[in-house]
């Protein structure tokens, strides 16, 4: 059977496993995130156009919140004794377990969700085309900053789950907000510093600073969830039942 | 088949094991047996795995287990005490689960499934603890692994299944495999277990198969309480009693008596008994 570390065949068998008896556990979430956007229009704003920018705004959102509660809601069982002890006697490699977490939270839960939103869209602008108009289109300027933020979720929630017990996700959102706290506090001395030059604001050096901001903040939020994601992988390897 | 060699092992300040050795063969039934809180359970959690020796030597089937390989887990199953199933079909989670061990029989799980008469289309929180526990044992017996360790198996179980379940792993247990079964209710793996392991704090204080303690020890019913005896329980049917064999008469083991015994005569147990066996 190949590698102790690594075999693609192994590694089929934990996703099919995971699709098979994991995946259905979010299912009722999966279909709630799904039409909150349109049942909230019809509540708050019912009658008026629901433009394609509006629902493609409301989609990200509910992607997000879907990325974030994934790997709770489909890992649950990680977060107790027994649970846990099932997930680590799976005959396969923390990495094969860990591969196929990661795949299914961050790749495949949104890749469905993105897909049944569409659909469900295109259904809808056929239905009630009035209020909806055209069928919602991707912005592609947001798609790399959308990307990145849902690979710092994924892996913020992934180790969230492998560390906590009780109250993963709040707990895990706490800590988020916490390092997000923390990293603006330290960049923000650095973008304010010294930019009035004689009573002045220097745009010129602001605007520099804000777009290196932008870069470095990029940098950061993906150095730290890789290293969210090498802490749930080791996580995964070391933990102790007792 | 699994070797440990002066294993330390503690929870903080409370030490578990110090120093223990154990050696266990395959294609015997060990019965592991202890007060509460001697360490049975984390011993089973060693030898699977899910707890890391702090100290010493653990070897399965050449395997270092805390390294969780899938060469290793492919052939160690693990039926823990408090067994609490997913939301899923027991009979599609057997077939899921089984496709990770090469020697699983779909028709063995069937079989035994409907002798425990569990449906394999219910879910496993539809069941009752009990049934629950029917299903895993049914889903471990018939992956086929080269080693089973069962904690407290028979927990949970009415009275007709305990017997079933000593019949079913009796039948289904193969030469190939070493079958750990760790209980405080002897009287429900009587006649299945051999050889039997006790343990006391901190180590093992016998590791002896059924005939080597018929060899050395005799179990008796007397009407008079023995004051050479090593051992006199009162009930019923008069005082029994455990006295050293020096007759080579072979006479039944009572586990419970053994047990009571041993746990009164801890050093003679561990002098007459060879531990590192």
């Amino acid at each position: 059977m190949g590698s102790n570390i690594f075999s693609f065949e192994r590694f089929l068998k934990v996703l099919k496993y995971d699709l098979k008896m994991r995946v259905p556990a979010i299912g009722i979430f999966f279909l709630v995130l799904l039409i909150i956007p349109h049942v909230l229009h019809q509540i708050m704003d019912f009658g008026n156009a629901f433009p394609a920018g509006q629902r493609f705004d409301l989609y990200s959102v509910m992607c997000v919140f879907l990325v974030f509660f994934a790997p709770f809601k489909i890992y649950y069982a990680f977060r107790d004794k027994q649970g846990r002890t099932s997930f680590l006697m799976l005959p396969a490699s923390s990495l094969e377990k860990f591969a196929s977490m990661v795949l299914v939270s961050l790749v495949l839960v949104p890749v469905s969700f993105c897909l049944c939103s569409f659909l469900l869209d295109v259904v809808l602008c056929l239905l009630v085309g009035g209020q909806y108009g055209s069928v919602v289109t991707v912005d592609y300027g947001i798609l790399a900053w959308g990307f990145l933020g849902l690979f710092c979720i994924a892996g913020a929630a992934i180790l969230g789950n492998t560390l906590f017990k009780k109250g993963a996700p709040g707990k895990t959102l706490l800590c988020i907000i916490i390092l997000i706290l923390l990293w603006l506090t330290a960049i923000t001395g650095f973008i304010f510093d010294n930019f009035i030059v004689d009573g002045n604001v220097d745009a010129e050096v602001l605007q520099m600073r804000g777009e290196m901001m932008v870069n470095l903040s990029r940098i950061v939020y993906s150095a730290v969830a890789i290293l969210f994601y090498i802490l749930a992988w080791w996580r995964i390897r070391k933990i102790q039942i007792s | 088949m699994i070797s440990i060699r002066d294993a330390r092992f503690s929870y903080g300040k409370h030490k578990v094991f110090d120093n223990v050795c154990l050696q266990l063969q395959q294609g015997r039934i060990y019965g592991l047996l202890g007060e509460n809180g001697v360490g049975k359970s984390t011993l089973l959690k060693i030898l699977s795995g899910l707890l890391k020796l702090q100290g010493g030597e653990c070897s399965v089937g050449g395997e270092e287990p805390y390294s969780r390989t899938p060469a290793f887990l492919r052939e160690i199953f693990y039926l823990p005490e408090d067994f609490v199933g997913e939301n899923v079909e027991v009979g599609k989670y057997a077939l899921q689960i089984g496709a990770f061990y090469p020697n699983f029989s779909p028709d063995r799980f069937s079989r035994i499934l409907a002798e425990f008469g569990v449906d394999p289309k219910s879910r496993f929180p539809k069941l009752s603890h009990g049934q629950q526990k029917k299903a895993i044992i049914a889903v471990a017996l018939s992956l086929g692994t080269k080693v089973l360790l069962m904690d407290e198996p028979s927990n949970g179980l009415d009275i007709p299944s305990k017997a079933l379940l000593r019949r079913l792993i009796a039948e289904n247990a193969s030469d190939e495999q070493l079958i750990v079964i760790s209980t405080h209710q002897v009287k429900d793996l009587e006649n299945l277990i051999d050889p039997i392991i006790i343990m006391d704090r901190e180590s093992v204080l016998m590791n002896a198969s059924i005939a080597e303690i018929t060899e050395k020890l005799s179990f008796s019913i007397e009407q008079q309480k023995d004051s050479g005896a090593l051992y006199c329980q009162q009930d019923l049917r008069g005082y029994l009693t455990v006295k050293q064999n020096f007759t080579g008469e072979e006479t039944p083991v009572d586990l419970e008596v053994l047990f009571n015994c041993a746990l009164q005569n801890k050093a003679l147990f561990k002098d007459m008994f060879n531990n590192n066996r």
